[in-house]
């Protein structure tokens, strides 16, 4: 009997190098839930939009700067980093990056035009379930990883620190609502928590390690900003005048 | 670690230039307007996401083959491209089988089939699998530039598409970028522990965001030289062929038929 539970996991953790299981394929959810994400996301891209042209109307750079961090968070996010362990890849979001240097607003545009990439020409995710994959990375990662960079800054943590653990949970917290809409999505009456639980379960041995690894990246990447171009995260209110 | 991330970047390298490989004009052989094109793909993806029959999706699925040997497009390129859903596929189909209860289809050792999770698992992999190849087909018949300013002819917000048009600019840039800095970390000792990999690769986004920052100082630099203020001009989609929505229309009418059975 327990074969049958424990069977499923084993395949899914050992048949695939590249197992991209983060984003929803079309298909997946209902119409409905589809259409039901999509609302969710509307307001959040419709606010993104207006602090981007608020932006830009006094700094001419920045259309282009989100031009370029939308491809940096493409790029990490295509990297399938084979996880230890194992035995299978996963990928980073990299949306903690975007929304501690951009804020979780323009963050959530950045995420927005990644996954219509990823859809269109590498069909991660869909187009279908955009609304559902830009809630879960763009809306709960770049909300989540801004507030607890926020929240470590002003304990007193060290931009480090903070970055680290707002790549921890950008990634944990991105993977927790994935596997809320799956449930949600594919569970019948009754059903809701039993599948929610089996589908958090089968991403814990992959996204465990890899929130680490986010974490990791995070860190280094703004340790690197720290040493060398200091400028940059004053500029773009990382850091305040004193701040370490 | 080193391995993986070796594999990691030559995978990312690999799979951003196969984009353009897409856009390369040998596999433009859809000539239909890409407004029109996206239009078709919105309702075949409603119509699949609402059928309640495995007829519809695996018609679908048959069109969809049918149009990439007639656009004559590589079919072991396009399996390797929708692996993650071909995977996921995979996935649900096995556990939809295999965790439901009632009528027992096959019993193998002790794992059982169930009939009804078998037929639920089969009707979402189906699903999947006919929205994956239509995306692929448009996203491979159509240049990008085109699907911009058909994004923009529908209304799409000009800030967004403003957004798309510099990232696609500049990812390949960027991807080169990545390939250098990476070859230089690793001749100077990068990478050799886990916990030095992870902080290499964390040096290397940061590295990359360094250069984000110079290339959009030099950027706007010369793009307020060629006159750039703050806007960047859309193609204006030309009118429609009288030819090509009759087509379409046709076509709508046939798979609204299929749903419908």
């Amino acid at each position: 009997m327990k074969i049958r539970w424990i069977l499923p996991f084993l395949i899914v953790l050992l048949s695939s190098n590249n197992a991209f299981a983060m984003h929803i394929a079309d298909g997946i959810i209902s119409l409905q839930w589809s259409l039901l994400w999509f609302a969710l996301v509307i307001p959040f891209i419709f606010l993104g939009i207006g602090k981007i042209k608020k932006l830009s109307e006094s700094e001419l750079f920045f259309k282009p700067l989100i031009g370029l961090l939308t491809a940096l968070v493409f790029i990490i996010s295509v990297m399938p980093i084979p996880v230890p362990i194992v035995g299978t890849c996963s990928h980073p979001t990299g949306v903690a990056v975007s929304s501690i240097i951009l804020g979780p607003f323009v963050s959530v545009i950045v995420s927005a035009v990644a996954l219509l990439f990823q859809a269109l020409f590498l069909a991660h995710g869909g187009l279908t379930t955009l609304g559902a994959n830009i809630f879960s990375m763009g809306v709960v990662g770049s909300f989540t990883s801004y507030a607890i960079f926020r929240l470590c800054r002003k304990m007193g943590l060290g931009i480090i620190l903070a970055g680290f653990l707002a790549g921890i949970m950008a990634d944990w917290t991105t993977y927790a609502a994935t596997s809320f809409q799956l449930a949600s999505g594919l569970a019948k009456e009754g059903e809701m928590l039993s599948l929610l639980w089996k589908i958090s379960l089968a991403f814990v041995p992959t996204q465990l390690p890899l929130g680490i690894i986010e974490g990791g990246i995070t860190a280094g990447a703004l340790l690197l900003l720290y040493k060398r171009r200091k400028d940059i995260l004053l500029k773009m209110n990382v850091l305040q005048e004193e701040g370490k | 670690m080193d391995l993986w991330l070796d594999t990691s970047l030559e995978n990312s390298r690999k799979v951003v230039t196969e984009i353009n490989e897409f856009f390369n004009a040998n596999n433009f052989r859809f000539p239909l307007d890409a407004r029109l094109k996206l239009l078709l793909l919105f309702f075949v993806l409603v119509l699949t996401l609402s059928s309640k029959s495995l007829i519809f999706p695996l018609t679908i699925i048959f069109l969809c083959l049918l149009s990439l040997s007639f656009m004559k497009i590589n079919l072991k390129k396009v399996i390797v491209r929708i692996s993650e859903p071909l995977f996921i596929v995979f996935v649900i189909l096995l556990i939809k089988s295999i965790f439901s209860q009632g009528e027992i289809l096959f019993e193998f050792l002790i794992i059982k089939i169930y009939k009804g999770g078998f037929l639920e698992g089969l009707e979402i992999s189906l699903r999947v699998l006919a929205c994956a190849l239509s995306v692929s087909i448009i996203s491979l018949s159509t240049p990008f530039n085109e699907i911009i300013s058909s994004l923009s002819w529908f209304k799409v917000p000009k800030t967004l598409i403003e957004i798309m048009i510099f990232t696609y600019r500049y990812l390949f840039m960027l991807l080169d970028e990545a390939l250098v800095i990476y070859c230089s970390q690793k001749q100077k000792l990068g990478y050799s522990s886990f916990k030095n990999s992870v902080r290499s690769f964390g040096y290397l986004v940061g590295a990359l965001l360094i250069k984000t920052f110079e290339h959009c100082e030099s950027i706007v630099q010369a793009m307020k030289q060629r006159g750039y203020e703050g806007y960047v001009p859309i193609r204006k989609e030309k009118s429609f062929k009288k030819i090509e929505v009759i087509g379409s229309l046709i076509f709508l009418i046939i798979i609204g038929m299929v749903w419908w059975l």
